[in-house]
């Protein structure tokens, strides 16, 4: 019963968020094409190296654009749930105005989380899955049914470590009440997810596919689906994803704890 | 002149008093662009086995990667929105009843800016050099490291005239956010921030030097690795000049048209 107040709780934030995007017309509009060049940015960046190189990080040009996609389609998720939500969170903490949200009868992470619905990235995230379709059909051969039917977990999966990896970065707000926690970080950071983990080597490989599993956010899942199924590199995904959520669970509790309300 | 020295002076005081995220900033984005460029061309030029590829060996492609975020921070020292965020806020009011134009109370705040990213340059460049050393293909010296410099510093003033233009949409959209944004991502390809233009294909190459990008990171960058030869100058100074008068011309259509939609009440 307690369980069932999210779904129709998510309901009304979609039915907010659609009735909003109309009153900002030309940003709904702006944002759209906003992503479409990001998107184009992202592919003719791999489509100029490959004019100089026949394989980058394990991959040929049409294995690069599976990753490619994956990585478009994961981002257009994060836009379209999170992004909006983390953006506010530091000042919500800050001006305590997070106290609202505490005192409602759901999760608080939840509902800071998932309250604002992009919907502009929404549309956006059917171009990206477009991509997707379009990158993985030039990759036929090496796709079974198996693994189509496990890539939108591996979505799930990299949005799940997408959206970790970017409020981990938030919550130090609770103790440093900076304007925008560390997000300055988590953008820099943001360009190892844009490449194959294969290119990375030594120390920053451990810290990218374990401390801070950037790579697995698209990286490991076009791994997983255009080689031969690797059961050790799916255990590490689970794992690590597991303990990633773990770790910020318990960080955002402890971050909780030092929230000052609207003091702070 | 007194009145946009102070200004200048009081707009270098705010952009040191947030010291630490300055300089964070700055080198975190330095240090995450050149690792994954290491990484990167490390697999490319492993994987070829050549010594050079379009004319860069390895060393000196990470050396442009070095100094191509250096490069765009003079060039474009602040991010887009400061003049969207004036017409948002109705914090444009205050400057049309001062006795001084708006333009170019943000234009010195640009050149604060710039100041800053110079003094960043020298630091960087220096230490990359008693660090690293330069490799010897490159013909870097003090003397193209300035014209290096002069180059992003025209650049500006053509980045500023993008920037206001984009912003003054403001006048009308509810939020321009995502065009700065936008115009973000168009300058890191073509202007050569993500990859030197001489890796582009022969034909993209020619297209791309008749559009404003290449001159804010690649060009400044490349006359300071000692690339750029007398015979690129005309075509480069010509590109710039009828860019800089076209979005003069659209900056003065837009504020003409836009300042009598401007309410003054902000939104």
């Amino acid at each position: 019963m307690g369980l069932a107040r999210y779904p129709r709780l998510y309901g009304s934030f979609l039915r907010f968020a659609f009735g909003k995007s109309l009153e900002f017309r030309m940003d709904f509009f702006f944002r759209i094409v906003m992503d479409l060049v990001f998107y184009a940015v992202n592919i003719a960046f791999f489509q100029i190296l490959f004019l100089h190189t026949d394989v980058l990080g394990g991959w040929n040009e049409t294995e690069a654009l599976v990753f490619v996609a994956i990585f478009l389609v994961v981002d257009a998720i994060h836009m379209t749930m999170f992004t909006n939500n983390l953006w506010a969170l530091p000042f919500m903490i800050n001006e305590g105005s997070l106290d609202y949200y505490l005192v409602r009868p759901v999760s608080t992470l939840f509902f800071v989380s998932l309250r604002e619905f992009s919907v502009s990235s929404a549309i956006n995230l059917i171009f990206a899955s477009g991509i997707m379709v379009w990158a993985l059909a030039q990759n036929l051969q090496v796709l079974t049914p198996a693994k189509l039917a496990m890539l939108p977990l591996l979505l799930l999966n990299g949005s799940m470590i997408h959206y970790l990896t970017a409020i981990l970065f938030v919550i130090p707000t609770f103790w440093t009440h900076s304007g925008k926690g560390f997000s300055t970080v988590y953008h820099i950071m943001s360009r190892f997810t844009e490449r194959p983990d294969a290119l990375f080597r030594g120390t920053l490989r451990v810290i990218l596919t374990t401390v801070l599993p950037l790579s697995l956010i698209a990286s490991f899942p076009a791994r997983l689906l255009l080689g031969p199924f690797d059961p050790g590199l799916a255990l590490h995904l689970v794992g690590v994803s597991l303990g990633f959520l773990g770790v910020i669970l318990a960080l955002w509790r402890f971050g909780l704890r030092a929230y000052a309300s609207a003091s702070s | 002149m007194r009145l946009w020295l102070h200004v200048l002076s009081l707009e270098l005081r705010k952009i040191v008093t947030y010291r630490v995220d300055f300089w964070f900033r700055f080198v975190g984005t330095l240090l995450a662009n050149v690792v994954v460029a290491y990484f990167l061309w490390s697999a490319v030029f492993a994987r070829t086995g050549a010594t050079a590829i379009r004319g860069f060996t390895f060393e000196a492609l990470i050396l442009y990667y070095v100094l191509a975020p250096l490069a765009e921070n003079v060039a474009r020292p602040v991010d887009g929105g400061a003049i969207a965020e004036e017409i948002y806020s109705g914090g444009l009011t205050k400057f049309l009843v001062y006795p001084a134009s708006f333009f170019r109370f943000k234009y010195v705040a640009h050149v604060a800016g710039a100041a800053m990213a110079i003094v960043q340059l020298a630091f960087v460049l220096g230490g990359y050099a008693l660090w690293h050393g330069i490799p010897a293909e490159v013909p870097l010296t003090f003397w193209t490291v300035a014209l290096g410099v002069g180059f992003a510093l025209c650049a500006g003033i053509l980045n500023y005239l993008i920037g206001a233009a984009v912003d003054q949409v403001a006048f009308w959209a509810d939020r321009v956010w995502s065009l700065n944004v936008m115009v973000m991502f168009i300058t890191r390809i073509l202007g050569g921030s993500l990859l030197p233009l001489a890796m582009f294909p022969e034909n993209l190459q020619t297209v791309v030097k008749w559009t404003p990008f290449p001159y804010l990171i690649a060009f400044p960058v490349q006359a300071m690795m000692g690339q750029i030869r007398l015979a690129d100058l005309p075509q480069a100074f010509l590109v710039m000049g009828l860019w800089c008068g076209a979005l003069l011309l659209a900056n003065r259509a837009l504020w003409k048209a836009g300042s009598l939609k401007y309410t003054g009440v902000g939104i």
